[in-house]
């Protein structure tokens, strides 16, 4: 939740950290199952994923301060999937580069919630950099956790991050298959929900 | 062409599970799943849409790429992922259980995404592309259905309360992965 007292910066770190977009609300939990077999892909889809939620953020923004409407979300979901065909195209390279799913999982986010919950429930009724700011923290912490859920799945799967070999023989090397993003997965969120307990007041 | 209709069929059933063979989890996943009795309606629509979708967006592939237009394909999957939620609505209206889960179907990335992997798995194969859409659908029934009996199991059990909800969920995934796997590996 947002309040009006709150500033940019305020708002900036609650949406990356006690707000966060795969820990807290689940919304991308899809991404950190599917898009986190490597560090690589998982910073791809991260960075897709926050520039489709900036894009929306400033949308539903830009509604609700020159219209005084609310972004339908079928003009979000349509101009997401314009987005992400355009950055399928100019990354063409790269995603063959990437695990065989990747450009799938691309395509996947533009109707995924996670690329415009945000702006429809939230950014409607604040200012373009308020906006900006509060898309900006959750796309971030998106990107965040999905790097580090890719970084140890990656470690553990294959000894390595990138091109760097940190361990002579990876430890589990199924964590780079699906049942590594299923067991990480929810142990990240199990753990998150701890932290936040003892955190409590 | 039996043959490939047959092959395709079991490795759609086996392989092309969008929820634990892809990890394609649509948010609406967790609220569908978290009882057995609401996941029949949900696992029975999403089935329905992807028979009915992944043939369309094979199509929609095929055409495209026959226009050298295949970067409209996503948007024009979206669209046509629009199209097919509300055929379903229409022709489930008399069945109130079945249209209530048209909402989870308006943007769910698990039909979309078992749509664009049988288009790009199969081109110039119409009969492998509907085994394969076949295939998968069943096996999202049998995955939506199991899930929610596991997460139940696991809910109402000795687990700690911190599983519930997404943990539970993904932990269910897990088991389901495995059983998936164990039987590809008999078949193979």
């Amino acid at each position: 939740m947002r309040l009006p007292s709150e500033s940019n910066q305020q708002l900036f770190l609650k949406s990356l950290a006690a707000e966060n977009a795969v820990l807290h609300s689940g919304l991308g939990v899809m991404l950190a199952v599917a898009g986190t077999e490597t560090a690589a892909q998982a910073f791809f889809l991260g960075s897709a994923a926050l520039a489709l939620i900036l894009l929306n953020g400033l949308v539903a923004a830009l509604a609700g301060d020159l219209l005084q409407k609310r972004a339908p979300v079928w003009l979000l979901v349509m101009q997401s999937a314009l987005a992400a065909a355009l950055i399928g195209q100019l990354f063409r390279d790269r995603l063959t580069e990437l695990p065989p799913v990747t450009g799938v999982l691309l395509a996947t986010l533009a109707v995924s919630p996670v690329a415009f919950a945000r702006a429809r429930t939230g950014t409607a009724n604040m200012t373009i950099g308020r906006s900006l700011f509060d898309a900006a923290g959750f796309g971030t912490g998106l990107v965040a956790a999905l790097v580090a859920l890719g970084s140890l799945r990656e470690l553990l799967g294959r000894g390595a991050v990138g091109q760097t070999r940190l361990l002579a023989h990876p430890p589990a090397p199924w964590m780079g298959t699906l049942l590594g993003g299923f067991l990480l997965g929810a142990l990240a969120l199990a753990l998150f929900r701890v932290a936040r307990a003892r955190s409590a007041p | 062409m039996t043959g490939a209709l047959l092959q395709s069929l079991v490795t759609g059933l086996l392989a092309g599970d969008p929820i634990t063979a892809i990890g394609l989890i649509p948010v609406s996943f967790a609220a569908a799943t978290d009882r057995p009795r609401n996941a029949w309606p949900y696992a029975v629509f999403g089935m329905c849409a992807i028979v009915l979708f992944s043939p369309l967006a094979w199509l929609l592939h095929a055409g495209l790429a026959a226009a050298r237009l295949l970067p409209l394909e996503v948007p024009g999957a979206v669209l046509l992922l629009w199209g097919v939620r509300r055929t379903l609505a229409l022709a489930f209206r008399r069945v109130p259980a079945l249209a209530d889960q048209s909402p989870f179907f308006f943007a769910n990335c698990a039909v979309l995404g078992t749509g664009l992997l049988t288009a790009g798995r199969s081109p110039g194969q119409p009969a492998a592309a509907l085994g394969h859409a076949a295939g998968a659908a069943a096996a999202f029934f049998v995955a939506t259905v199991t899930i929610a009996h596991l997460r139940s199991r696991i809910e109402t059990g000795r687990a700690p309360r911190l599983l519930a909800g997404w943990p539970s969920l993904l932990l269910a995934c897990a088991v389901l992965w495995i059983v998936f796997q164990g039987l590809a590996l008999l078949v193979r």
